[in-house]
């Protein structure tokens, strides 16, 4: 008997459904759609039933169905590239890095935590392009390991803290204008903080090692 | 010497989200310590990520998705399973058993080998998911652009033995390489790994002259590789399911012979 009928229908779904709920909150807060999600997550299903014999059992299932949710959302959303262009315009969010911190704490804190609506959170979220979108997500909703990112991502752990740092630094910004067009924190610039600490730009951890042995 | 701002700065993320350990943390707790206005931000930032989770729950699934997949999946086409992938255990230690036999008997000469072959049957083997799936190798190519250290040249195509299926990066002694997979004749699959030569790469066991290049074949474990130094500096693998002379052959006529 060479070939036998696959049981592999009902081991697979045992596997993989836990996840679904996963997987659908990741597909809604990328593609911004409940019916894009619904189809994003079932291409995703599809695929990795096709795949599942490359799936090594006993390795992490999470991790793999998202890495193909997200080569099927790359797949499909060819405006992930160019969301990369619009980039160079987004980069000036770095010039306020720590505008938060400018706040008093109190101030801060409330407009974030108290007056702030889920749906102005959910927006601004959206708004950011996918290559950041997706390591705030995977990250601060959805709480995965730097390596876990690296391999859901496809790239170098380095690379995912860098992504991540940059996504989270829009984000407050993006809050922060909204905080302060709402009148709900009054507009401060930065003058308490340490000089040093508006030039840090290095996100990578081996460089952060490196950079102490070399200096002793 | 203790922690700076600067320093303290490009880590406090991976603080914040429990990655640091050891010395690192220990060196960034230190540092907090000291230093109140690193402390405040660290404390905003883990606050920030809870209210973020706070204000984003995950969505309930609608109900009909769940059955919708389940319906979805019903209607996929069984897959064939070989008897090593329901087995994979027996047939694990049948293989090392046996390959325990033979190098009993054939020590102590064993067949030249290296770790970028053993690297591309192993890539072929698992057959991960691609990060493009396309039927146009040139389309395949096109994504490959901006990824790679070096050009991928368009690799040939041929609508009858020659289908490209997509591709996905693969990592090469530290590198990035590109792995293309085609479809050829009788539903068969092979697999091409194209990284730069930048040291001598050992390819083996035997020699052939195909297309007027050295191409070395071999085969083992029900797949057969072929593999040369190309002219433009980059080194060219093919792995298939297919015998080794077959594979020979279609390298020589779809690859070797139209370049």
């Amino acid at each position: 008997m060479l070939f036998r009928t696959s049981p592999a229908k009902a081991d697979f779904e045992r596997e993989v459904m836990p996840h679904l709920r996963l997987l659908y909150s990741v597909a809604m807060r990328m593609t911004r759609c409940a019916g894009d999600a619904e189809d994003l997550v079932q291409e995703t299903m599809l695929r990795a039933y096709r795949f599942w014999d490359s799936f090594e059992a006993g390795s992490n299932c999470k991790a793999w169905l998202l890495r193909i949710l997200t080569n099927s959302f790359r797949n499909r959303y060819r405006d992930w590239e160019r969301e990369q262009e619009i980039l160079g315009q987004a980069q000036s969010c770095d010039a306020h890095l720590g505008q938060f911190q400018s706040q008093s704490p109190r101030d801060a804190e409330s407009a974030l935590f108290g007056r702030m609506l889920s749906r102005d959170v959910e927006e601004a979220l959206a708004a950011l392009p996918a290559e950041f979108r997706l390591p705030v997500i995977l990250a601060d909703l959805e709480d995965l390991s730097y390596k876990e990112m690296a391999d859901v991502m496809g790239c170098p752990a380095g690379t995912v803290m860098s992504r991540l740092y940059r996504g989270r630094k829009m984000l407050q910004k993006k809050l922060h204008d909204y905080a302060v067009e709402s009148g709900i924190i009054r507009d401060q610039q930065s003058e308490t903080e340490p000089a040093d600490k508006k030039q840090a730009q290095v996100v990578d951890l081996d460089g952060f090692r490196k950079s102490k042995q070399g200096g002793g | 010497m203790g922690m700076n701002c600067s320093e303290a700065d490009a880590i406090m993320y991976a603080f914040v989200d429990g990655e640091l350990s050891g010395s690192d943390r220990t060196a960034y707790e230190a540092h907090l310590a000291t230093c109140e206005a690193c402390a405040h931000t660290t404390r905003l930032q883990s606050r920030f990520k809870a209210a973020l989770r706070g204000h984003l729950p995950r969505p309930e699934v609608p109900q009909d998705l769940r059955q919708r997949l389940h319906s979805a999946i019903e209607a996929e086409p069984t897959r064939r399973q070989w008897p090593w992938q329901a087995y994979p255990r027996v047939f694990t230690l049948a293989i090392a058993a046996s390959a325990a036999v033979v190098l009993l008997v054939a020590s102590p000469r064993r067949a030249p080998s290296s770790s970028v072959l053993e690297q591309a049957m192993s890539t072929f083997h698992h057959d991960l998911p691609l990060d493009v799936l396309s039927q146009s190798c040139s389309a395949v190519t096109d994504w490959f652009r901006g990824k790679l250290d070096f050009t991928m040249p368009t690799p040939p195509s041929d609508a009858d033995r020659a289908r490209c299926q997509g591709g996905r990066l693969v990592n090469v002694r530290d590198r990035f390489g590109a792995y293309v997979v085609y479809q050829v004749p009788a539903g068969h699959r092979l697999g091409l790994m194209v990284f730069p030569a930048d040291d001598n790469v050992a390819f083996g066991p035997h020699r052939r002259t195909l297309g007027g290049r050295d191409v070395y074949v071999g085969s083992s474990r029900g797949v057969s590789t072929a593999a040369y130094h190309g002219p433009d500096g980059l080194n060219y693998v093919f792995t298939a399911d297919i015998d080794e002379d077959a594979l020979a052959h279609w390298v020589e006529t779809v690859y070797l012979e139209r370049r």
